[in-house]
C-alpha cells in the first residue's frame, strides 16, 4: 500500500517535474521570440532613423527652413544689429586693431571658428569699437569639392552683399547654415536662397550686383594677397594695432587666444 | 528589486521627458537653447542631424520619452518589459549615433543632447535588468498549487509508514 502510494508520488513528482520543464521551455522559447522580434524591429527602426537622418531633410543643401531658417536669422540680425558695416569691415572704420579673416565659406573650421569664438569677438571687441573685422577670400575646402568653379561666385555673392552694407549677415548666415563638405550643395540657386534670407537686402540689387567683374576680381586680388602672405589654410587671422602686427593665427582658435593677441597689439 | 528599478527607471524617464518637452519647445518658438559652452548647443541644434527628414529629433525624443513612460507605468508584465527594452535600444543606438555626429562631425556637443544619451544609456541598462530579472514568480509554479490541498486530503507518506496503534 505504502509502496503504491509512493509510487503514485512519484509519478505525479515526474509528471509535475516534466509539466514544469515543458513550461520553462515553452516560457524561454516564447522570450527568444519576443527577443527577436524586438531586436530586428528595433534594428529596422534604427535603419530607417539613420538613413532618413543622412539622406532626407536639407542635409544635403545645408539651406535651412521655416523655424530653423528664422531663429539663425534672429541669432545673426541680433549678434550684427548696429554694428557698422562697409563693404566686407564690419565695425567701426576707426577701431585701433582690425582682424583680418581669409576663409572660405565652405570650410567647416571656419565655420566652427564662426559660431565660436567669432561671436565673443563681435559681440564684445567689435561691438564696443576696440577692433574692426575684415573679410578676405582664400579658396581651401571649396576647391576640394566637386565644383571649385563655383568658389569666385560664392564669395563675390557676399561681397555684393557688402555693397548694401550686408556682407557680414550673408557671411555669418552662410557659416550657420552651411552644408556637408565636398557635397557641391553650392550653387546659384543656393546663393540667391541664402541671399533671400538676409533681412533688408534687396534682393534685386544684389542679383545685380553679384554678376560684377570688380566683385570677382576682389576675390582674385585676396588670393594673390594671401598667397604672398604665405598663407594656405583657412581660417587664417592677422591682427594688427598701434604697436604692430602679431604672427598671423590659424584655425579654429579660441577667443582667449585671440584676446591676448588683440591687446598684444594695442 | 524589481519595482524599485521600475520606479528608478520611471524617475529617469521622466527626466529625459522633461528635457525633450524644452527642447521640442525652444525648437517650435525659435528661441535659443541655455547653454553652458557658448554657441554649441545652437550649433548642435541648427544642424543637419537635428532633423530625421522634417522631424525634429526633439519631437522623435518626446515621442519616445512619452512611450517609455508608457511602458513603465503599464502593468508589469513580460510584454511590457520587453517593449521598454525595444524602444529604450532604438534610444540609447539612436542617441550614441548622434553624439557620434556631435563629437566627429559637428564638433560640438549640446549638454541637453548629452543629458538625453546619458539618460537612455542608464533606461536601456536596467531595461536589460528588468527583462534578465524576469517574471516574480513563473508561470509554472502556478500549475503545482492545487497539489497540497490534495496532499492534505489524503495520509502523509510519513503517517503512512508509522505503525498504527
Amino acid at each position: 500500500m505504502a509502496s503504491r502510494t509512493k509510487q503514485k508520488e512519484e509519478a505525479r513528482a515526474r509528471r509535475l517535474a516534466e509539466e514544469r520543464g515543458l513550461a520553462d521551455r515553452e516560457r524561454r522559447q516564447r522570450r527568444v521570440r519576443m527577443l527577436g522580434g524586438v531586436l530586428i524591429g528595433a534594428v529596422a527602426v534604427l535603419a530607417v532613423l539613420i538613413a532618413v537622418s543622412v539622406g532626407g531633410g536639407n542635409g544635403a543643401t545645408g539651406l535651412k527652413k521655416g523655424t530653423q531658417a528664422s531663429k539663425l536669422v534672429s541669432h545673426v540680425n541680433t549678434l550684427l544689429a548696429g554694428i557698422p558695416e562697409n563693404g566686407t569691415t564690419l565695425g567701426d572704420p576707426t577701431a585701433k586693431v582690425t582682424v583680418t579673416e581669409f576663409g572660405d565659406l565652405e570650410c567647416p573650421i571656419c565655420r566652427d571658428f564662426a559660431l565660436g569664438a567669432e561671436n565673443n569677438l563681435i559681440s564684445n571687441d567689435v561691438r564696443s569699437g576696440k577692433v574692426k573685422l575684415v573679410y578676405r577670400s582664400l579658396l581651401t575646402a571649396t576647391g576640394n569639392g566637386p565644383d571649385p568653379n563655383i568658389f569666385v561666385p560664392q564669395q563675390s555673392a557676399a561681397y555684393a552683399a557688402g555693397l548694401q552694407g550686408k556682407a557680414w549677415y550673408y557671411i555669418e548666415l552662410f557659416y550657420n547654415e552651411q552644408g556637408q563638405e565636398g557635397t557641391g550643395y553650392v550653387n546659384s540657386s543656393y546663393l540667391d536662397k541664402l541671399a533671400q534670407q538676409v533681412s533688408g537686402l534687396s534682393y534685386t540689387k544684389w542679383l545685380s550686383d553679384s554678376q560684377r567683374q570688380t566683385l570677382a576680381n576682389q576675390v582674385s586680388a585676396d588670393e594673390r594677397l594671401a598667397a604672398s602672405l604665405g598663407f594656405n589654410s583657412t581660417p587664417t587671422f592677422t591682427i594688427a594695432g598701434p604697436k604692430g602686427q602679431t604672427q598671423p593665427v590659424v584655425g579654429d582658435t579660441d577667443y582667449g587666444t585671440l584676446e591676448t593677441a588683440i591687446n598684444a597689439v594695442l | 528589486m524589481s519595482v524599485v528599478l521600475r520606479r528608478v527607471m520611471t524617475g529617469l524617464a521622466a527626466l529625459g521627458l522633461a528635457d525633450a518637452i524644452y527642447l521640442t519647445y525652444i525648437h517650435y518658438a525659435g528661441i535659443k537653447p541655455a547653454c553652458t559652452a557658448g554657441q554649441s548647443c545652437l550649433k548642435v541644434q541648427t544642424s543637419q542631424w537635428s532633423h530625421v527628414g522634417s522631424v525634429p529629433v526633439a519631437l522623435i525624443g518626446l515621442i519616445g520619452y512619452i512611450g517609455i513612460m508608457g511602458v513603465l507605468l503599464w502593468r508589469d508584465r513580460e510584454e511590457t518589459r520587453i517593449a521598454a527594452l525595444g524602444m529604450t535600444l532604438v534610444g540609447f543606438a539612436f542617441s550614441g549615433y548622434l553624439t557620434y555626429r556631435e563629437l566627429f562631425t559637428i564638433h560640438a556637443v549640446c549638454e541637453w543632447c548629452a543629458g538625453s544619451a546619458v539618460i537612455l544609456t542608464l533606461l536601456f541598462i536596467g531595461s536589460v535588468w528588468r527583462f534578465l530579472l524576469g517574471d516574480p514568480i513563473p508561470p509554472a509554479v502556478t500549475a503545482e498549487e492545487p497539489a497540497p490541498a490534495r496532499r492534505q486530503a489524503g495520509p502523509r507518506a510519513d503517517d503512512l509508514a508509522r505503525p498504527r496503534a
